[in-house]
Order: C-alpha cells, then sequence, then structure tokens
C-alpha cells in the first residue's frame, strides 16, 4: 500500500543502498541524508489521521502534531551532522594535499 | 532543579565559546570550564534525594510532556559520570595548557557533558535521542578536532556509522510511538502490547545500540577513533560516551518486553568478550590493545543486559568507567612523554606513581578483589547457567593475562635514565581513579575470594606459556584489517557488516 510511512520506508532503505555501493565519501553523507529524509517522510506519516484537520483549533480530527514536531529536532541534527561531515571531508583533502607539498 | 545541570553545563558552554570569541583571556576560558564541568555536580549533590524522583519538565502532565528521573539505576549512571568528567576535565586543564585551540576542545567537552547527563537523567525515548546525538555530534568534533589525516578518517568512519545507528534508533522510536501513543517510558509499559511490530523495533534499537556501544561485530569504528584521539578525549570517549547506548538498552530491557531476544544477546555478548580479549593480546599500540579490551569488557555488560540483572550491570559499568578511564590517563601520560605508543618502546618503570596505579588498575579490570569490579562481577555473576558462569570466568582469565602482558612489556620497555621521573600535576590527576577504585573496592567488598585466587593463577601459568612459545612476538592479527585500507570502499564493507547483522536480529524475531 502506498502510503507515507511505508514510502519513508522504502526511501530509507535507498539510503541504505547508497551506503553500500557509493565509493565517494560526498555521495556516502548524502545517502545519510535521504535515509534521514525517508524517516521524517516515515514520522509524518505516523501522525496522519484520515480526514484530519490542522491540530490548531478544537476541531474534532485532527493530525497528530507530535512527530512533525519531532522531526524539527531531527532535521537540526541532521544539518549539523552532515556539516560536520562535510567539513571533515575538506580538512581530510587538504591535509593530504599537505603531506603531499611536503613530500615533493 | 535537576534539568539545571544540563542547562548549566550547556550555558557554560556557550559562553566559554562566545567570550573566546570576544577575547581570548586564559584564566577566563579555564575558570568557564571549571564551572561547567563542576557546577552540575554541587546541584546534584545538594539536590538530589535517596528515594526515587520522577517528575515531568516544567510541570506538564507526563502524557504531553518530557518525563526526567532519577532511580536506583541512573542514579549511578549519574554519579560516575560527574567522577570521570570531573577527573578528565582537571586532567585537560594541564593537557591543553598551551593549546591555541584550548576554548573549542573545552567548550566541546562542556557540550558532551550536557548531552551525557541529560541522557542519564531522561525517562523519554525521544529526548534520549536528541542527548545522546548532543554527546556524539561533539565527540565527532573532538576526534577529528585531535590529528591529522588519520584522525579525520576514525572520525568521519564514526559520525557515519553513529548518525545510522541513531536513525534506525529514531525509526524504531517512531514504531513503538505508532502503537503506544507515548514516548514516556513509564506509559509505554501501562500501553504496550506485544505484537510483531515492537519486536521489530525492539530488534532494530538494540543493533543501533550495539553499534554506538562498540560491540563486536559492530566495533570496527571504535579501535581507529581510540587510537587517533588525545588523551583526554580517548578516555572521555572510552569512558563515558559508550555508557549511553548501555544505559538506553537498560531502559529498553526494564520498561519493554525483551525476553525474545535474551539468547541473541547472550550469543552477541560471548562472542564480542572472546574476540576482543584475543585482538587485544596480539596488539602493539597500547591503545589499541585497552581499545580491543573495552570491546570484551563491553560484552560483559552486555551479558548482564541478556540476563536482565540491571543492578549488577550498573555496578559495572560505573565500575569500568572508573578503571578505564585511570588507564587510558596513565598510559596517555608516559605515552605523550616518550612521544610513542608502541608498547614495546614505552615503559613506566621510571615513574612509581604511574607503575602502581597501572598495577592496581590491571587488577580492577581483570575483576580481583579487592576492588570495585570484582563486587560488580559477583553481582553479574546471578541468574547466569553454569555453563555460562564457566565461560564467564574464563574470560576473566584473558583479561588478566592481556594486563599481564601489557604490564610485561611496559615493565621491560626501552627503559631510558633520562626520563622525567617527578610527579606532575597530570601525572598525579591520573592516579586518581586507581585508589578511588580500591579505595570503594575496600569499602564494598574487602573479602578475598578463593576462584579469583584461581583465575589469577590460571592467567599466570597461561601467561608464562605464551612467554616460552614466544607468543607475545606475535602480530600477525593486527594486520588482518589492513587488506581494507581505503575509507569509502571499508565502509562499504561494514555497512553490509551491519545491514546482515541487523537482518539476523530481525529474522530472530520472528
Amino acid at each position: 500500500m502506498l502510503n507515507a510511512t511505508n514510502v519513508g520506508i522504502l526511501i530509507m532503505l535507498i539510503g541504505m543502498y547508497g551506503l553500500m555501493v557509493k565509493k565517494n565519501l560526498i555521495k556516502q553523507l548524502i545517502s545519510v541524508n535521504i535515509l534521514s529524509v525517508g524517516l521524517v517522510l516515515f514520522f509524518v506519516g505516523i501522525g496522519y489521521v484520515e480526514g484530519g484537520g490542522y491540530p490548531i483549533y478544537p476541531v474534532e480530527t485532527a493530525v497528530d502534531p507530535l512527530p512533525a514536531a519531532l522531526m524539527i529536532t531531527t532535521l537540526v541534527v541532521d544539518v549539523a551532522i552532515t556539516s560536520l561531515g562535510l567539513a571533515m571531508i575538506i580538512k581530510m583533502k587538504r591535509e593530504k594535499q599537505l603531506e603531499a607539498m611536503v613530500e615533493c | 532543579m535537576l534539568v539545571m545541570m544540563v542547562v548549566l553545563a550547556l550555558f557554560f558552554a556557550m559562553v566559554l565559546l562566545l567570550t573566546s570569541l570576544i577575547n581570548d583571556h586564559k584564566h577566563l576560558t579555564n575558570i568557564l570550564f571549571m564551572a561547567g564541568i563542576l557546577s552540575p555536580a554541587l546541584i546534584f549533590i545538594f539536590h538530589s534525594t535517596p528515594v526515587d524522583i520522577d517528575m515531568v519538565v516544567g510541570g506538564w502532565q507526563p502524557i504531553s510532556g518530557i518525563a526526567i528521573g532519577l532511580d536506583n539505576y541512573s542514579r549511578y549512571f549519574l554519579v560516575a559520570e560527574l567522577i570521570v568528567f570531573g577527573i578528565v576535565g582537571f586532567y585537560s586543564l594541564f593537557y591543553y595548557q598551551d593549546e591555541p585551540r584550548k576554548n573549542k576542545f573545552f567548550g566541546l567537552i562542556l557540550i558532551m557533558h550536557a548531552g551525557m547527563m541529560g541522557v542519564f537523567l531522561s525517562k523519554d525515548l525521544f529526548n534520549i535521542f536528541v542527548l545522546m546525538e548532543l554527546a556524539s555530534a561533539s565527540a565527532f568534533a573532538l576526534v577529528a578536532f585531535s590529528g591529522g589525516e588519520r584522525a579525520q578518517k576514525a572520525a568521519f568512519r564514526y559520525l557515519i556509522f553513529s548518525i545510522i545507528a541513531s536513525y534506525l534508533f529514531l525509526l524504531s522510536i517512531g514504531i513503538i510511538y505508532a502503537n503506544t501513543g507515548s514516548l514516556n517510558f513509564e506509559l509505554i509499559r501501562e500501553n504496550i502490547t506485544r505484537s510483531r511490530e515492537i519486536d521489530i523495533a525492539i530488534a532494530l534499537a538494540f543493533t543501533a545500540m550495539i553499534l554506538k556501544t562498540g560491540i563486536f561485530p559492530l566495533h570496527f569504528w571504535l579501535p581507529d577513533v581510540y587510537s587517533e584521539s588525545d588523551t583526554p578525549i580517548c578516555a572521555l570517549l572510552a569512558g563515558m560516551t559508550r555508557r549511553a547506548p548501555i544505559y538506553a538498552m537498560l531502559l529498553f530491557t526494564i520498561y519493554l518486553p525483551m525476553n525474545h531476544l535474551s539468547q541473541l544477546l547472550m550469543i552477541v555478548a560471548f562472542a564480542s568478550i572472546f574476540f576482543g580479549f584475543i585482538m587485544a593480546m596480539f596488539q602493539n599500540d597500547v591503545w589499541r590493545l585497552l581499545a580491543y579490551a573495552s570491546i570484551g569488557l563491553m560484552g560483559i555488560v552486555l551479558v548482564g543486559i541478556a540476563t536482565e540483572n540491571f543492578m549488577g550491570v550498573t555496578y559495572y559499568v560505573f565500575a569500568h568507567a572508573i578503571v578505564t578511564v585511570g588507564l587510558f590517563l596513565t598510559t596517555g601520560t608516559i605515552s605523550d612523554q616518550q612521544k610513542t605508543r608502541n608498547i614495546r618502546d614505552l615503559t613506566y618503570r621510571h615513574h612509581m606513581l604511574i607503575f602502581i596505579s597501572v598495577i592496581m588498575l590491571s587488577f580492577a579490570l581483570g575483576s580481583m578483589s579487592p576492588s570495585l569490579n570484582a563486587y560488580a562481577k559477583n553481582e553479574l555473576l546471578i541468574g547466569l547457567s553454569r555453563m555460562e558462569a564457566f565461560l564467564f570466568q574464563s574470560a576473566f582469565v584473558l583479561a588478566l593475562l592481556i594486563m599481564f602482558k601489557m604490564n610485561y612489556l611496559l615493565w621491560h620497555g626501552g627503559y631510558d635514565k633520562q626520563l622525567d621521573t617527578r610527579v606532575t600535576p597530570r601525572s598525579f590527576i591520573s592516579a586518581i581513579p586507581a585508589a578511588l577504585s580500591i579505595a570503594l573496592g575496600i569499602y564494598l567488598y574487602p573479602t578475598l575470594v578463593l576462584v579469583d585466587i584461581l583465575l589469577l593463577g590460571a592467567a599466570g601459568a597461561l601467561f608464562f606459556l605464551f612467554l616460552s612459545m614466544n607468543m607475545l612476538e606475535y602480530t600477525g592479527i593486527e594486520k588482518l584489517g589492513e587488506r581494507f585500507k581505503d575509507l569509502p570502499t571499508t565502509n562499504n564493507f561494514y555497512f553490509m557488516v551491519y545491514f546482515g547483522f541487523l537482518v539476523v536480529f530481525l529474522l530472530y524475531t520472528f
């Protein structure tokens, strides 16, 4: 069945595939991002209620706002980790060049 | 009030990083750092009560707020955390004395401090995830700051695998939330009914936590990370950061139905014990040796989790945290002084204080009485079957054997009369954990057990056998990992290992 939770898990599996196959460090980091996007979709799917409205007014059926709120935190974690990983890749490359220059 | 522990550490971290942007004042940085390390301890001393505390942050209803609490288990974890960070905090004051990037190191250590305390205080699934990420993110950065290209590589692998494990843990949190409608452990226990989805969620969470703890076969990130980082960073990683996932596993075992996994966990635990100890036998780098030994010792903790012996796990984690920090700090002090990490060149013969503390810590690591570890080991033995108890005891023969080897080589290392024999602040601080471990051991467990003497005898006999067969020179196993030197390819390979392990856990639940 094609709903948000299932598609989310599918996207997570795509991320895992990338981690198993891709040989480029940046691509590996992007695979982690894809995994996290799948996770976000999965969580948003959990909170979905058939025909639910905004959870702002006291309406009769509203979607569950908690998973979406949790995902904001997860996105922050994801951004922080991605930037840290990219910084490490840049530093790795620079120090490799530095070592090559010293050897020359 | 307990929340203030986390808040204060974070506050001082922020102030430290901000003031260092404006004015790089040396003493101010030190004062702010120590304030951040010690003020949570003061709050803990004055506000923790012997009775259990259960509260929700901000006075909300448990269903909508973040629950925190202090019970018999988390109290020990917190005390261990405060002791470890206190000791390492003082140590790093002297270690980073002339380091230009000192404020960054100190700020990150404080953030890690906040994250760890937060994990041990929370009784809420998502909060544990966030705070564990806070602690791990600063751990990645600290490792990456520590050295050159090799440190970057180790840190990058640690980052990639740790974050994947965290996301799978989060997936399991999502499944549990979808089934029980709550993130609060107490409410989860009330609403949970065992189903296939819950079983999958528990399997996902356990594989993730096993990776984050560094238990065989998901230990691959660990030895590199240890051997590439600075002494205080390594002591923090070995002594504390790996305890957060253990605490998460403990909470899962307490609050969720997981007895279907205990058999598999027991197998993983014993595999980890024997793998770790046997690999440690053949290491040349003293920190790699200790890293592999700690993979084995984490297996011992997992035995306690598999038998649901919560108090045993808590005591062991407490005892082991202090001993590991002591071992890494003492060996780090002499290896920084002698500019080598190779166990054949390194020596502690010139330094009486470090010599005595390494000997005491070695016996404590092998769980000889009187030490805190011996007390914890006897707690862990409760609930094991006869066969398991036998395997468990024989694991300690191996642990003692490794310690014999380490001390033998350290004693016979490249002894040089030129070496500095004075007691420096760093060597004095690194001796504190040894004294603490023995003092608490004598206070709690002043008996000498017959089995311990037998184990010691067996380990001694084995050691002399090894010595006569020249086995100490054998280093073939150390080169085993070199086949996959290339970082991306190794990541692919290790991820397949992780995926396979996950599949085994998932299949086992069906």
